[in-house]
């Protein structure tokens, strides 16, 4: 998680099911759907529409970062 | 029960809301000028402070004030003036060591803090509560709370 | 109602001070602030005037919400024609400078001409005066703020002021206000100094009224309350919270835009700011607010002690303005240091003598890339070795830059001159000869599509395309959000209030406040309206003045060289696809000019 998003977290670690997308990690994880700028598996881009869709292998690394604001 | 304003300096951004509301409140309009109470900046805005009259009990700018136009509100505890027997002579100004009871040019009276009838408008301003409007006689409760559970930390296994 | 209803015309040729009903026809049409600035400019200037000539105008300029209990309620622009990219400058600036100019009675100053000595402007309540300025021509920001109040008697005045900077003519000075607040960008400054006018200093004891009194304060309530729940990490974190958003997407510009990732970030990060060092020391002390925020994202910070910057200069270990994420961007990644007191000082210098932090850094950079090329060599850097990563050499140029001594005065040109004289053109990562902010144009395609077309150069704070740049790294669908974006943004820019409200309020949250404030109605549609329409009158000044489709453009490196690494790894910018179709949802000509059909439609003909 990058910027303001690790103050959403209320979780050190959790467990994701198998099969877990995207969104349902971001859900775990605490963060509000309209505080996450984008989300990168494995250093790839997941695009807004993609995330529902993308599902998490065993190992992988998501980055969710916050949106930029300019300045 | 009296109130008085509790200020808490480390939560103050120097935002200068409480100056708007108080000018508002008093003069219809936003001037800071002559806001009742004023925000300090310290070391770059390291520290910011909003200050104003603290309604001292036995208070220098009624014992000065040759007129008596400054008398008690017993219910507030509030120090108020009265327009119509201020002579803006200033005796208040010099007498008051705290420097928060100020001259008006335009209305040719003294201006202090009068606790907005009960409703503190730089309170009720404030985004961050370095402004509270709390009980008298417990202000000091809020850092003695901080303090016990520092306390509880530190002791406690 | 909102405005005073007057402006100050300041002759300094003759020594004239002048007020002036303010034109509410043109306060109508453009809103205040930078649309009114504009304005203003267009119609007291020749768009070809030479920046630096006594024909050039200056602006300082309030919005009809400055002064008001809204939130951000604190901002105002200074304009002019901006002696970096001879283009229309316009920079906006918080603190507490510009409310104070509403409370003394005037919306606008509009200071024309040159003095013969260097003098200050003086507004005292109804006391208005040029004062001789030969005893603080020569001294810092900070020095001159403090010498104007103690020899006014007056610590309330408020001081916008420039520093050595300014009066030697750096490219890219800055107006520095309230300490460490600054109309940062595009040398507005350095006119200043050019007019030998070295500060404003203004006490206001007036009031601004509103036209609607209580529906004003119930709506600007409703509007805190809005605002409260979305600041992001602004409050906590500052504007630095998202540089680990950029080094994770791979936009972060590192070592002159070579590449877009830093293994340095989380040194400087705003994490880093909150980290207590072994010593228990802690870069960031607390949060700041500018006038009316309820925000509050400024930085107060402090250096160690023992750095190496400062363990010799004890005047710097007080505290004051820390990292904010351009400073952190310019004093970072693109000149490779990872270390957060050196940066902070850099941060620090910028302020104390008024120079634009970002201009600064990618010039720095630019001198560092040909350096380690071995174009110039410690012979023309006064025996600094200019390598990426050396921290020192990043604090002795940006003191030497704000002081204008030695290889201070190349880097004071601007990259775009210095590598023009270096024989590099190449390496000046600058629109229009100003240089870019901390958004890679291959990671962001919207964002470099608002670059290249920014009426000031290269700018970052004109446009708004970051979520659409985030969701899609391709130039698919970027002109519209671009465009539309931009004329927001230049509405906004106009109102008083601070554009990090942009998260939280839209056109109808902004006119909802402006229509309790201000005469006339003010819908959502009429601000975007006049955002285009300011838009438009600055592509015209930038039009009369010479500029032309082929300045609308990226350097070679941005458009040729693949980003190494990240989300938007092997791209490059897409303007050759995005700029026809920007132009065209603009209602300009192919050579980039605004229609008949357009000007008539928005009132500029």
């Amino acid at each position: 998680m990058t910027g303001h998003l690790i103050d959403f977290c209320s979780v050190d670690a959790a467990e994701l099911p198998e099969g877990a997308s995207v969104d349902d990690a971001i859900g775990l994880l605490g963060i509000p759907l309209d505080q996450v700028g984008l989300v990168s598996v494995d250093g790839q881009a997941v695009s807004r529409a993609k995330r529902a869709g993308t599902v998490l292998a065993d190992g992988s690394e998501m980055v969710v970062m916050a949106p930029l604001t300019g300045g | 029960m009296h109130r008085m304003l509790h200020i808490e300096p480390s939560l103050c951004t120097g935002c200068l809301q409480c100056e708007m509301a108080c000018s508002f409140e008093h003069e219809g309009e936003f001037n800071p000028a002559r806001s009742r109470i004023r925000v300090f900046e310290f070391e770059h805005g390291r520290t910011s402070v909003p200050y104003t009259c603290t309604q001292c009990v036995e208070a220098w700018c009624m014992k000065a004030c040759p007129t008596a136009a400054i008398s008690v509100d017993t219910q507030l505890g509030a120090k108020l003036v009265s327009p119509e027997a201020c002579v803006g002579c200033k005796a208040c100004v010099t007498a008051c060591p705290f420097g928060t009871i100020e001259f008006n040019p335009a209305s040719g009276k003294v201006d202090k803090c009068d606790f907005c009838g009960g409703d503190p408008k730089c309170a009720s301003a404030c985004p961050t509560d370095a402004i509270t409007y709390v009980d008298a006689g417990a202000s000091g409760v809020g850092r003695m709370q901080a303090s016990a559970q520092q306390a509880a930390q530190g002791g406690a296994s | 109602m909102s405005w005073q209803g007057k402006i100050l015309r300041i002759n300094l040729t003759s020594g004239e001070l002048t007020p002036e009903p303010l034109n509410m026809e043109w306060a109508n049409d453009y809103i205040g602030e930078r649309g009114l600035a504009t304005k203003y400019l267009w119609e007291n200037m020749d768009p070809k005037a030479d920046a630096m000539s006594p024909d050039n105008a200056l602006i300082f300029a309030t919005g009809p919400l400055t002064g008001t209990n809204a939130s951000t309620s604190g901002r105002y622009a200074v304009v002019t024609k901006g002696p970096l990219t001879g283009a229309i400058a316009c920079s906006n600036s918080g603190g507490k400078f510009g409310a104070e100019l509403k409370y003394a009675g005037f919306d606008l100053l509009l200071i024309e001409g040159r003095s013969e000595k260097p003098v200050y402007l003086l507004i005292e309540g109804d006391e208005i005066s040029l004062v001789s300025a030969d005893k603080i021509w020569g001294k810092t920001v900070w020095e001159t703020d403090a010498w104007i109040k103690k020899q006014h008697h007056n610590p309330m005045l408020k001081i916008a002021t420039i520093g050595v900077a300014g009066e030697r003519g750096v490219r890219y000075a800055a107006v520095v206000n309230d300490l460490h607040r600054a109309a940062g960008r595009s040398g507005v400054g350095t006119v200043m100094g050019s007019k030998n006018l070295k500060a404003i200093a203004i006490r206001g004891t007036g009031g601004v009224r509103v036209k609607d009194p209580k529906r004003f304060m119930e709506v600007t309530d409703e509007m805190k309350n809005l605002l409260a729940k979305s600041t992001g990490g602004l409050t906590k974190y500052g504007t630095n919270a998202m540089m680990d958003t950029m080094q994770e997407f791979g936009g972060l510009p590192t070592n002159n835009f070579q590449q877009v990732q830093f293994d340095g970030a989380d040194k400087i990060d705003a994490k880093a700011m909150l980290k207590t060092d072994e010593t228990g020391h802690t870069n960031l002390l607390t949060n700041k607010a500018c006038f009316g925020c309820t925000i509050a994202c400024g930085r107060i910070a402090h250096i160690r002690e023992d750095h190496f910057t400062i363990q010799n200069r004890k005047e710097y270990w007080h505290a004051s303005g820390g990292l904010e994420y351009e400073t952190a961007f310019a004093f970072g990644p693109v000149v490779g240091v990872d270390d957060i007191d050196a940066c902070t000082f850099a941060g620090y210098l910028m302020n104390e003598h008024g120079v634009d932090p970002i201009s600064f850094g990618v010039t720095l950079a630019a001198a560092m890339e040909l350096y380690e090329m071995g174009v110039i060599t410690t012979d023309d850097t006064d025996g600094v070795e200019l390598n990426f990563g050396n921290a020192e050499a990043l604090t002795i140029m940006a003191e030497k830059t704000g002081k204008q001594e030695g290889f201070g005065e190349i880097l004071g040109m601007g990259s775009r001159r210095m590598c023009e004289k270096y024989g590099h053109p190449e390496l000046s990562m600058t629109v229009k000869g100003q240089e870019f902010a901390g958004y890679d144009s291959r990671a962001l395609q919207g964002m470099g599509l608002g670059y290249a077309t920014g009426n000031r150069g290269a700018c970052h704070l004109k446009h708004d395309t970051f979520d659409v740049d985030m969701d899609d790294q391709t130039g698919e669908g970027k002109a519209e959000p671009c465009k539309s974006s931009q004329d927001w943004t230049a509405a906004v820019d106009s109102s008083g209030l601070c554009m990090f409200t942009m998260g939280a309020w839209g056109a109808p949250e902004f006119a909802a406040q402006l229509d309790a404030d201000s005469e006339g109605d003010w819908t959502a549609e009429r601000l975007i309206q006049s955002g285009e329409r300011i838009w438009n009158l600055e592509r015209m000044f930038n039009l009369a003045a010479g500029l032309t489709r082929a300045d609308d453009t990226l350097p070679e490196r941005l458009l040729k060289d693949p980003a190494p690494s990240g989300t938007a790894k092997g791209r490059v910018n897409e303007l050759d696809r995005m700029l026809p179709e920007y132009y065209d949802l603009r209602g300009w000509n192919e050579a980039g000019e605004p229609t008949e059909d357009t000007l008539g439609r928005l009132g500029l003909i």
